[in-house]
């Protein structure tokens, strides 16, 4: 944890430092994020069941 | 280009098709409710680096019928529930604490987990919320303190990781006698 931590610190001072570069490949993980996500083929009803396993977990 | 802390928080910043889909929901919702947009979402907003495929969004609790003009006009503006209710039967969903989820016709992801508060800290997020100009665009989320303290109560690595990006972030900007009320209510230490 402590390391991620130390990623997420460095992060946000890139992020202050350099806001469009890091919001740019920000933009960009998350379209690809989401395009993944719509790849995966599931059903409304498994979609819903899934989210309520995840909650009670 | 980047964050201004202020009232509002102001960002600019390319959107990516989250922020799009969230501003298309806000500006259905708006009309309707008031709103405030609490959990993953307020951290990718100022720039986390992780995905999410759903928006949780607490509205105030309002009557059938406005629930139901709000239903009709989400479905002439493109969206589409993914539980399988009917508008009357999804006020149904809220009102007994739970989430209803919308997205735009024929697509899953992204989404919109809509709720009623049910407690306290939600009730406190709408009440509280606050502005941010999302490039030119309003939008409220919940009070940064709250989401600090909240994602530390929920305790996953996720939301840990969540609550040290949003204190590093905003850390010379932060209510401390805030984010320690609500970590005091939350029974959670603020370990940074």
């Amino acid at each position: 944890m402590e390391e991620r931590l130390a990623f997420i610190r460095l992060y946000v001072k890139r992020l202050k430092e350099n806001p469009d570069e890091v919001f740019r490949q920000q933009v960009k993980l998350i379209n690809s994020f989401l395009q993944s996500a719509k790849d995966f083929p599931l059903s409304k009803e498994e979609y819903l069941r899934m989210k309520r396993v995840k909650k009670r977990a | 280009m980047g964050i201004k802390m202020g009232k509002p928080i102001v960002i600019n910043r390319e959107l990516s098709e989250l922020d799009e889909f969230v501003l298309e929901v806000v500006k259905l919702i708006e009309k309707h409710a008031s709103y405030v947009i609490v959990s993953g979402y307020v951290t990718i907003l100022f720039g986390r680096s992780r995905g999410t495929e759903d928006v949780d969004f607490v509205i105030e609790r309002i009557p059938e019928q406005r629930f139901l003009r709000m239903c009709d006009e989400a479905e002439a503006r493109g969206f589409e529930f993914l539980n399988p209710e009917d508008c009357s039967g999804l006020y149904e969903m809220p009102v007994e604490k739970m989430g209803i989820r919308m997205a735009r016709r024929g697509e899953m992801i992204p989404n919109a987990e809509i709720k009623f508060p049910k407690d306290y800290f939600p009730r406190e997020a709408l009440e509280r919320r606050i502005p941010v100009e999302l490039s030119g665009r309003r939008i409220y989320i919940s009070p940064i303190e709250l989401q600090i303290a909240y994602k530390l109560y929920l305790g996953s690595d996720k939301d840990f990781e969540d609550a040290f990006f949003l204190y590093e972030l905003f850390k010379d900007n932060l209510d401390g006698a805030m984010l320690r009320e609500y970590a005091k209510r939350l029974d959670v230490e603020v370990p940074f």
